[in-house]
């Protein structure tokens, strides 16, 4: 049953991935500015600019480039850089690693914060730590990344030492770059676990699992929390696809060397290949990892129906 | 990161359900997380004695022929000398040639230094110089620089020591294109493409690693023919953030950031005492660009209005905290060509508004709300430009012109300015060395794509002034060719100079040898140790 889902999501994705790659493609070539003038200057003669543009194949009218791109798709071929010649493919091989490892990390800061957050001030709504936990819930969504950052540099890194300013140097190098990123994340997640738990614990059969002396935390575990996670898990699936193509901030301010900085570069030098080749790659991340999604509905789930 | 992927696919495999099921895919993940950052070190810590540098942005090529951006061209002059060289003024010092003779004045004669090396331990010879110019003219490496040889009518080694370059027509300028750095035919051939991630030079360092969105590593050339640099290696740590920049040299990380550290904050870091400061003119000159196409900008009155509106010391005094002197002329003080009797157009409102008037654009409503005209400033989207932008133009109101600032993202910014597609804009010559400039910069023939006329100025007397210097070889002579230039200009103001930023190091306190040049040169950094 599962199988035959994933398999249907998967020959699904295609029409949805083609889409993708031709709005990206012709996104791109609407925007102003010639790759040729960044690369060669202003002081280039004309017929070197002629020759660099033959070369780079952008004198070809665009239906001609678009078929040649799309041909390449097809052969998982994504081009070459224009600005250091290196495949796009392996140039993104490079730093996906990079980018997913904070995404996941990120994740896991959101996930292993908010939910306790949630649970905890859900079990004891209204009360101080509640709205504590909803405060600092509040704050965190309000906190840019761009500010956290540096703040979170300046009292780790530089005053009391303990972790590396950036790079990717050593195991902690991780740790403030995924808080970073994470830490809007786990505001938004904790404040939709605690709604969702207090939807459940007001049930009927929480009412009953504790008229028949289950113990409140047999209640609050192994009853309500599974059967509020559904709306977490969607939003977390939702979520790890922003992480992946929304970190290029946090990686700009931490020096990560991620695809984000890769896209952002490519932009600013026109390299559109890796322009290209990026926004793809981040697409069809955020596709996949929604499909995923939909499979964990079953694994939190039993009852959920594929 | 190969195995986390496949995990996150296992996991719809999972058919117990449950939160411990997604709490064990989160301990694998976890445990994966772990293992790739463990396995992923770039290994950038600067050994003791090494110096750490950190720069805003990594190189895009270390390959002298194609380097056009301020970093590649920056680091490769310490891994590529060129024939010629320039000292801490400016001028042209000997470096691989250790003489030249002018055999008339369209032909030359270089003589190599005996014994030179390549990196890999490979002889230099007259073979490779005549290889790196010729790579370059003969477009097969798509050199930016090719233009710049193109009067160039033979080159040939004459043996293996001595190089003879004629040209079609003298070209006083072209000595100076001769820094560019030498490459290994040998390794050049070799390496193809990937020339410009593995360059064999006979420069005082020699590439270990090029991490170009990361690290370049530079180690001390023991072969090197000149006065050895000081320290053992160079460390450039890529740090884009300006702010984690100046957290890394506080707490140590790096040793030294030249210009890389935003005026506003240096005050304060530099408080400590840990942290020292030095500077010196510059010789990169901001300026307005004007559009003398445009039915407004025409008007040399308006032009002139316009600078005398524009108050420079408000904003060399608060933008930049003293760190940039008032510019007159594209040249900056410490180039030999600059003419020191030029003046300067003041702050001067009433006079800008006296000269609206002239020019026929006077106030509809005096100090009501209608302006005099509307302008459009375009600027790219770097902060630093835009705050600009908008204190000039807020200056600019004073005095009745309405101003709109629009920023651009780079590209298209810079495209709108060569095809003329502008107002005002603000930009800064960079690198300048020869008074040559003027020709790129005011000569008519020059309009993009053809030069760097971007403001579209035309000038009959300038036209010949700029093409008698390029054929004067008195350098006396030129230098009054070139005031007479910078004076007619002046008062033309086809551009609005602005200001000269001081070139800003900012350095670690156990540092001994840091200076500055104009042009803000890597070379000093070989002079560089620690205590």
């Amino acid at each position: 049953m599962l199988r035959r889902y994933v398999i249907r999501r998967i020959i699904g994705l295609l029409p949805v991935m083609l889409a993708v790659a031709s709005i990206v493609f012709f996104l791109i070539h609407a925007i102003p500015g010639d790759p040729v003038d960044l690369i060669l200057g202003e002081r280039a003669l004309v017929a070197d600019r002629a020759q660099l543009s033959q070369r780079l194949h952008l004198d070809e009218p665009v239906a001609v480039q678009y078929g040649r791109f799309m041909a390449g798709l097809v052969r998982g071929d994504l081009g070459s850089s224009i600005t250091d010649a290196r495949p796009v493919a392996s140039l993104i091989a490079e730093r996906y690693g990079a980018t997913l490892l904070l995404a996941v990390c990120a994740m896991f800061v959101a996930v292993g914060i908010a939910i306790p957050a949630g649970v905890f001030a859900a079990a004891r709504r209204g009360s101080f730590w509640d709205q504590a936990a909803m405060l600092a819930a509040l704050t965190g969504i309000s906190v840019p990344n761009f500010w956290l950052g540096p703040v979170l540099i300046l009292i780790f890194s530089v005053h009391l030492g303990w972790l590396p300013i950036e790079g990717r140097d050593s195991i902690s190098s991780i740790i403030l770059p995924a808080i970073t990123l994470g830490a809007a994340l786990a505001a938004m997640l904790s404040r939709m676990t605690r709604s969702s738990m207090i939807d459940e614990i007001s049930k009927d059969y929480v009412v009953t699992a504790r008229a028949k002396g289950v113990s409140e935390r047999g209640v609050i575990y192994r009853h309500a929390l599974r059967n509020a996670l559904n709306p977490v898990i969607t939003i977390v699936g939702l979520q790890v696809g922003t992480l992946l193509a929304g970190a290029i901030i946090t990686e700009k301010i931490f020096n990560w060397p991620g695809v984000g900085m890769l896209l952002l570069d490519s932009i600013s030098r026109r390299d559109y290949p890796v322009v290209q080749g990026c926004i793809l790659v981040i697409s069809f991340a955020y596709v996949i990892v929604n499909a995923l999604t939909d499979c964990l509905y079953r694994v939190a789930d039993p009852r959920v129906k594929l | 990161m190969r195995e986390t992927q496949a995990t996150l696919t296992g996991s719809c495999a999972f058919s117990v359900g449950g939160v411990h099921t997604i709490w064990l895919i989160s301990a694998i993940l976890a445990l994966v997380c772990i293992l790739s950052v463990s396995t992923s070190c770039r290994q950038a810590v600067a050994a003791k004695g090494d110096i750490n540098i950190a720069v805003a942005a990594g190189p895009i090529t270390l390959d002298p022929r194609l380097a056009t951006d301020a970093e590649s061209d920056k680091i490769s002059s310490l891994i590529c000398d060129g024939l010629l060289g320039r000292d801490d003024d400016g001028g042209l010092t000997p470096m691989l040639a250790d003489r030249f003779e002018r055999i008339s004045d369209t032909s030359y004669r270089f003589f190599l230094r005996d014994g030179l090396l390549f990196h890999d331990g490979t002889p230099l010879t007259a073979e490779d110089v005549v290889y790196t110019f010729s790579s370059i003219m003969d477009g097969s490496i798509s050199s930016p620089f090719r233009s710049s040889f193109t009067r160039v009518a033979a080159i040939e080694a004459e043996s293996p020591t001595v190089v003879r370059l004629d040209l079609k027509e003298p070209f006083a300028p072209f000595l100076s294109y001769l820094t560019r750095g030498i490459v290994s035919k040998k390794a050049a051939l070799a390496a193809g493409a990937s020339f410009g991630t593995h360059p064999v030079c006979a420069g005082p360092y020699k590439l270990v690693r090029f991490s170009p969105d990361n690290v370049v590593e530079l180690e001390a050339n023991a072969a090197y023919y000149g006065e050895k640099p000081r320290n053992a290696r160079l460390l450039f740590d890529v740090i884009k953030d300006d702010n984690v920049r100046a957290l890394k040299l506080i707490k140590g990380d790096v040793d030294l950031v030249q210009n890389g550290i935003p005026a506003l904050i240096i005050d304060g870091i530099t408080k400590s005492g840990e942290i020292r400061m030095k500077n010196g003119d510059g010789s990169v000159m901001s300026y307005m660009g004007m559009n003398l196409t445009d039915p407004i900008l025409s008007n040399k009155k308006v032009r002139q209005a316009i600078a005398y509106a524009i108050d420079r010391d408000e904003i060399i005094s608060h933008r930049f905290k003293g760190m940039a002197s008032k510019a007159n002329s594209i040249l900056s003080p410490a180039n030999w060509a600059y003419d020191g009797e030029l003046p300067q157009y003041p702050f001067d409102p009433a006079k800008a508004m006296q000269l609206m008037d002239e020019a026929g654009f006077k106030d509809p409503d005096g100090p009501g709300p209608l302006p005099r005209f509307r302008l459009t400033y375009k600027t790219s989207t770097v902060k630093e430009r835009v705050e600009i932008a908008r204190m000039i133009a807020h200056q600019l109101e004073k005095v009745g012109i309405s101003v709109r600032v629009a920023p651009y993202e780079w590209a298209t910014f810079y495209r709108d300015v060569r095809k003329g597609n502008f107002q005002i804009y603000t930009l800064s010559w960079v690198g300048v060395s020869d008074p040559d400039i003027f020709h790129e910069v005011c000569g008519s023939s020059q309009f993009p794509p053809n030069g760097l006329n971007r403001d579209r100025y035309k000038n009959a007397e300038v036209d010949a002034l700029v093409e008698q210097g390029r054929t004067t070889m008195d350098e006396g002579e030129r230098k009054k060719i070139y005031s007479r230039v910078q004076q007619i200009v002046f008062d033309d103001l086809p551009y609005v100079p602005l200001w000269y930023e001081k070139n800003v190091v900012l350095y670690r306190k156990g540092l001994e040898g840091v200076r500055v040049r104009p042009d803000a040169s890597y070379r000093v950094f070989m002079d560089v140790g620690k205590k």
